[in-house]
């Protein structure tokens, strides 16, 4: 999983063409499982769960960076994730976190 | 499951192929057309019956699909710009057919193909099951568990990739001959991995692709025999996915080899795994995976777990160690070692892997490190390494697996002696 995040301070934060345009480039390559971008965490909900039962409490918490969307790949290992996270439109001034999905299969030890 | 009229167009489906494009030239298109016959035909026989002779229906209705495509005003285009990219396989469009040309090594100059070095690992797979394993791309996508857009794509590429490479239908020459049959035995191992890894009922799509790794193996040791390396592989899988019915409880949580129920073991893949690496390392070049076949051979010959032959394990783990140095080698090298000499030994040889980028940050070195501080009394240092180990997995039930072992000492149990 490639998640991309940006500083929520910047005016220009949010999903570009040239995201959909990358996202779309992963695709006819044939390691695109699935990408999407989100709205801007004006519009977030948070919901914490009460022995009572669940309560919507507004708005999203404040945070530092914000994920402002992500593409999930399946790739030929960890340099190929960091090689296409480099890639990633405005990856200069957002940062990108690649995180390993776990796997519903294993190895005995 | 497979059923009969599928495990039949699998096994024709490199032949038609083959015979395609060497009639023809134009492995893409090809490769496309036999697809298409191969669903025809899975529609088609199980209500009409099988016909007399399935490899010539086949190779009839896929030349006819190839021919229709060829003919057609965009496949002429393509052919014009593919004549500036590269020679076509066979001087003009239809070369007289070559019916003398000995089917068996189509499968075999298919796999040299679509393994070819040009392509990525991902891509090979993919590819291989497709075109040598007559695998619908739908199948490929649930057994890797990726969309069927992601699948197409890949086998596309993959096929433009080989186009554009200029790589042909043909058996590479002697001098990258062994470098190319490695290349292949690598690939089957892949696949044979990828599905040997599925825990659960819900992953039977992957259980497939250890069936399809051995089946294909079969035929490459059919047509290598003088290859002591396939026969290895084969065995490997063999010995391994014996013991598959024992490897996982009934909820998908892992059972460590110690604990299995031996008698739910494959005893017929046993046999035959066991016959084949002992006759390849009495007669052929040693090589990896005949030497992980042995290694193999011994779990499986121990009645039970205490019976293991370990001083047979590490010998051959040094063997191993000299011929293919790698640190998953050396990790399990260390447990060999840890079980002939004790645990600190195994402990101090896992000292020389810290350093080892490659397996610094690896879940399974403090996997072993816990096993084996758990065998030298030390509970506290055995409960980090596997809590660090359950952290670093990437695996749902090797790191259940992994906090079951910490929560056991925990609980004050104390291990097995």
């Amino acid at each position: 999983m490639l998640m991309v995040y940006g500083d929520p301070d910047e005016s220009t934060l949010g999903w570009s063409d040239d995201h959909v345009t990358f996202g779309k480039c992963l695709a006819a390559s044939g390691e695109l499982v699935s990408c999407e971008g989100l709205a801007d965490p004006v519009n977030a909900t948070s919901v914490h769960r009460r022995p009572d039962g669940a309560v919507v409490t507004g708005g999203g918490s404040p945070r530092d960076t914000v994920l402002i969307g992500y593409y999930l790949i399946d790739c030929d290992g960890f340099e190929r994730a960091v090689d296409l996270g480099g890639r990633i439109p405005g990856s200069g001034s957002s940062t990108i976190e690649i995180r390993p999905v776990m796997d519903v299969a294993g190895l005995e030890m | 499951m497979i059923t009969t009229v599928e495990s039949l167009l699998r096994e024709q489906a490199p032949h038609v192929l083959g015979a395609l494009v060497r009639r023809y030239g134009h492995f893409d298109l090809a490769e496309d057309a036999v697809q298409e016959a191969l669903v025809a035909a899975s529609v088609q026989w199980p209500d009409d019956g099988v016909p007399a002779n399935p490899r010539g229906w086949l190779i009839t209705v896929a030349s006819r699909r190839l021919t229709d495509q060829l003919r057609s005003e965009s496949a002429r285009r393509r052919r014009e710009e593919a004549a500036f990219a590269q020679e076509p396989a066979t001087p003009g469009v239809a070369a007289p057919p070559d019916e003398h040309a000995p089917a068996a090594d189509d499968t075999l100059t298919l796999l040299f193909l679509c393994c070819h070095p040009v392509l990525s690992p991902t891509s090979q797979i993919a590819l291989t099951l497709r075109a040598v394993g007559g695998l619908t791309t739908a199948e490929i996508a649930r057994a890797f568990l990726v969309p069927e857009p992601t699948m197409a794509q890949r086998i596309s590429r993959a096929k433009q990739r080989i186009k554009s490479s200029g790589a042909r239908f043909e058996m590479p020459c002697a001098h990258e001959r062994h470098e190319r049959e490695a290349a292949v035995l690598h690939v089957l191992y892949l696949i044979f991995n990828e599905g040997y890894t599925a825990t659960s009922g819900e992953q039977l799509h992957r259980n497939e692709l250890t069936t399809e790794a051995i089946r294909l193996t079969r035929e490459v040791r059919r047509q290598l025999p003088d290859d002591g390396e396939a026969a290895g592989l084969l065995a490997l899988m063999l010995l391994t996915d014996a013991r598959r019915a024992a490897r996982t409880t009934a909820d998908g949580a892992l059972v460590p080899l110690a604990e299995q129920d031996r008698s739910r073991w494959n005893r017929a893949y046993i046999a035959e795994g066991v016959a084949l690496v002992t006759e390849a390392l009495g007669t052929r070049a040693v090589g990896p995976y005949q030497l992980q076949a042995a290694i193999a051979a011994v779990h499986d010959e121990a009645e039970h777990a205490d019976d293991t032959d370990w001083p047979q394990i590490l010998a051959l783990y040094q063997l191993l160690e000299r011929l293919a140095p790698n640190p998953m080698v050396t990790l399990n090298h260390a447990v060999a070692a840890a079980m002939v000499h004790g645990p600190h030994n195994g402990l101090a040889m896992l000292a020389a892997l810290d350093d080892d980028t490659r397996l610094a940050e690896h879940h399974r070195l403090d996997a072993v490190r816990g096993h084996l501080w758990e065998m030298a009394g030390d509970l506290d240092a055995a409960k980090s390494a596997y809590q660090r180990a359950a952290r670093r997995t990437t695996s749902m039930p090797e790191r259940d697996y992994l906090e079951s072992r910490a929560r056991r000492l925990n609980h004050g149990i104390q291990p097995d002696p």
